[in-house]
């Protein structure tokens, strides 16, 4: 009994590319659904002094959440993730982020969502994952059989339970008979496609919805038996994706719950094989194999081109902007600059680590151009560029971020692989010795002899770099202590960092900070936060507040369909004419059509003229 | 061999640990949602996702002062505890309670706090609750409950007996004042 215990939990060898996937992944994942999707909802929090926590405790030891303090939570914990997923101080970061997600979520019930709380179970599982361990020898890291590890046996248990206790809710007679699943679905097109499957068999109307229901339950009980037998994840891996795409199709409120799902699924649940294969296209891990397929190199190559041809024309870009008036200061162009010159240490360390002038080229290019993408795209926001007429601008940032998003998850794939420096012949290094490694190895020797306070002075320059772009950008209450804990945290990072790993974390942390500004800026999560805060406060008739959070939301969208006709109804209700004037002619100039803006409008400009 | 195997022990003594507390946990705190006594219809932590307690749609109409006026608790609180209120989370609910007529109390002498909800399934009858009863029944049984183990016998017995689909709203009179359940 002991020994099947034992054998269960310890001698249980996981690929270390799963490892390391996992941790790219989900933490990725983690820190753009804080930054989009529930950052919006930090208005919520602590209306009128309103909260109830999920833990008697906590409303005996800690204050009332508030707005700001949430939105703090979110964002740094976002960051945290980041740092996860890019793998800088994993262990202390884990720790500090699943205390911050965990006790945000238990802080109030007004998050209720049960697959945060599975979250908050696997960001402390997680804690126990060994990580940064790495293979020592090249069968090691080419085969990565080398993590064992109790904690990960642990999720599979953990996931196992879920679908257990889903399935056995699932066994009841509504449930069964269809009604529950007739409730759910509301989709029009998914209703149809069950009445159509009805008449095509002649059942009754709630026959295909009853059918589905008894497959929903027998395929979680057996889902749930698969996450522990490894014999049953062949068919488990391409049903539970199938699965949750469809719970996606229905439409169902549930955040991003079914993409956390399908990367578990891919991460955990993949035959070894299968896994192996596709990983490595996915992330051009062939590229380091010491087979020279023709295959893999015409794939990379494409990629590159692809990568170098979008990086050019981001450039071409920037460059059309710099000659127009339209940039708001010479700060975000100068600041991103900066950063472009400071990545290319990094670029020089990625040529070092391959030791192969071509294939460094191409993770260079692959590196810097989504890079330049990112900030081009930042700035495309921050300035005002009309899209209206130019549709084919927004299909080449569209295809351009998609592919910048996957080199940058290839890159950091690959930047988690040991240098094979080492291990090559001192002449073969000699062959790659050009100009940039000479003035890497230059930094790198500079780096290496900065004493403490030399190597604090440095990282405070980066962190006032953080906060200054993050101020600069992010528009919310409390900016500056927001970025103050990133800026300090990642001063904190810098100093405690080895000083031949400074230019990488540095480099990374700086990224870290333009992906936040990036998503929180840029994907109308700023927008929805003080849309959301507005409507509350204007459904409380807190009129003045309200006006101060929709004309912020509105600054957040220089383009497109805004909240001005509230905004100017809200200043009608505050006996602010002038300014409704204003927000109602935006509202026409913006959409239109918007028949009660200009309704509005034409009513306050007549009663003006009278 | 021995000190090799007293090491090995030692050595996996934390991760069985924590594998035992996180094991026992996720099976017990579930399963108590079943066989414990528990309000039915706050399904934290007992990972039921779309069952069908969930399903059900109630509504819930607060009353204050001694004229009844209706209030809207949107004022208030935000919609999120208003639509967890409606999905009856008993501590939401009394919380509510007890902050409003502790509002209330700073402006009137005796606070009047009066609720009834009505909730409805498609295949069911909709189960009336009023505060009122709940009231009675919590001042009769001195249990520190809201009375929703109550709602939730006769909801589950409505469940199972009541087939035929019946939509009505609830005409019962509101009797009860509800602050006088909660200490100010």
């Amino acid at each position: 009994m002991m020994n099947q215990w034992h054998r269960f939990w310890f001698v249980n060898k996981v690929l270390r590319d799963r490892v390391v996937l996992f941790r790219i992944v989900f933490f990725t994942l983690l820190s753009f659904d804080l930054w989009v999707l529930m950052l919006p909802h930090a208005p919520r929090y602590g209306i009128n002094h309103f909260n109830i926590s999920h833990l008697n405790i906590i409303d005996q030891l800690f204050p009332l959440p508030t707005v700001d303090l949430i939105g703090l939570l979110y964002i740094v914990a976002g960051f945290l993730s980041l740092c996860i997923a890019f793998s800088i101080a994993s262990r202390l970061s884990l720790i500090i982020l699943t205390l911050l997600y965990s006790f945000s979520y238990f802080w109030s019930q007004i998050d209720s969502y049960q697959h945060h709380y599975l979250i908050c179970l696997i960001l402390a599982l997680s804690i126990f994952i060994p990580f940064n361990k790495k293979g020592h020898t090249d069968y090691e890291i080419h085969s990565g059989l080398v993590v064992n590890s109790w904690a990960i046996k642990l999720i599979y248990v953990q996931v196992s339970i879920v679908y257990f206790y889903t399935a056995v809710t699932k066994a009841t007679e509504h449930w069964l008979n269809g009604w529950a699943l007739d409730q759910i679905i509301t989709t029009p097109s998914m209703r149809q496609f069950m009445s159509s499957w009805a008449e095509m068999f002649g059942w009754a109307e709630i026959s295909p919805y009853a059918f589905t229901a008894h497959t929903i339950m027998y395929w979680q009980f057996f889902v749930s038996i698969a996450f522990l037998v490894p014999k049953l994840r062949v068919v488990a891996c391409v049903t539970g994706p199938m699965f949750h795409v469809m719970v996606e199709v229905i439409g169902l409120k549930i955040g991003w719950f079914s993409y956390y799902m399908i990367a578990i699924y891919y991460i955990l649940l993949f035959p070894n094989h299968w896994f192996m294969f596709l990983s490595r296209t996915l992330t051009l891990r062939g590229i380091f194999s010491t087979s020279n397929s023709i295959g893999r190199r015409t794939y990379a190559l494409m990629l590159s081109k692809l990568s170098i041809f979008f990086g050019a024309l981001s450039m071409l870009i920037l460059y059309s902007l710099l000659d127009q008036d339209s940039i708001q200061s010479v700060f975000e162009y100068t600041s991103s600059l900066l950063i472009v010159i400071f990545m290319y240490p990094y670029y020089c360390l990625m040529r070092q680590r391959l030791n192969d002038q071509n294939k460094s080229q191409l993770i260079g290019w692959l590196f810097i151009s989504p890079l330049a993408i990112l900030i081009v795209y930042i700035l495309s926001k921050t300035v005002s560029i009309d899209y209206a007429n130019k549709y084919y601008l927004k299909i080449i940032w569209t295809l351009g971020i998609i592919i910048a998003i996957w080199s940058l998850i290839t890159n950091l794939a690959i930047s988690s692989l040991p240098s094979p420096v080492s291990d090559l012949s001192s002449e073969s290094s000699v062959q790659t010795s050009l100009s940039n490694e000479s003035l890497l190895q230059k930094i790198k020797a500079w780096m290496n002899h900065l004493n403490i306070a030399q190597r604090a002075c440095f990282s405070i320059v980066l962190g006032m770099l953080q906060v200054n772009i993050f101020c600069h950008i992010v528009m919310i209450d409390h900016a500056l202590v927001v970025a103050s804990i990133i800026g300090g945290y990642s001063v904190l990072l810098i100093i405690r960092t080895k000083p031949s790993n400074i230019l990488i974390n540095s480099s990374v942390l700086m990224i870290n900070l333009l992906l936040l500004v990036f998503s929180i800026r840029c994907t109308g999560s700023l927008f929805d936060y003080h849309r959301f805060w507005g409507g509350d406060l204007h459904r409380r008739a807190q009129y003045i507040e309200s006006a101060k959070h929709y004309f912020k939301a509105n600054q957040m969208k220089e383009l497109g369909k805004a909240r001005y006709y509230k905004l100017g109804n809200i200043y009608l209700k505050l006996n602010m004419r002038e300014s409704a004037l204003y927000a109602f002619q935006e509202a026409v100039r913006r959409q239109p059509n918007h028949h009660k803006a200009r309704n509005s409008l034409l009513k306050l400009l007549s009663e003006g003229n009278q | 061999m021995k000190i090799l195997k007293i090491k090995n022990i030692n050595k996996r003594l934390v991760p069985n640990i924590i594998i035992l507390i996180v094991l026992s946990s996720q099976i017990v705190i579930p399963l108590s949602y079943y066989l414990g006594n528990q309000n039915k219809f706050d399904e934290r932590f007992s990972w039921r996702m779309f069952s069908p307690v969930r399903m059900v749609r109630c509504h819930t109409v607060w009353r204050e002062g001694k004229d009844r006026h209706k209030v809207n608790p949107q004022t208030y609180i935000h919609i999120v505890w208003v639509n967890l209120m409606n999905r009856l989370r008993e501590d939401v609910i009394q919380h509510y309670i007890s902050s409003r007529c502790q509002a209330l109390s700073t402006h009137t002498k005796i606070p009047y706090l009066y609720a009834k909800t009505v909730c409805t399934t498609p295949i069911t009858e909709s189960v009336q609750i009023s505060h009122d009863e709940i009231a009675t029944h919590h001042r009769i049984s001195g249990d520190n409950h809201f009375g929703h183990d109550m709602i939730n016998k006769r909801f589950q017995k409505q469940i199972k007996e009541i087939r035929t689909p019946v939509y009505f709203e609830g005409q019962k009179d509101i009797h009860q004042n509800l602050c006088t359940m909660v200490e100010l």
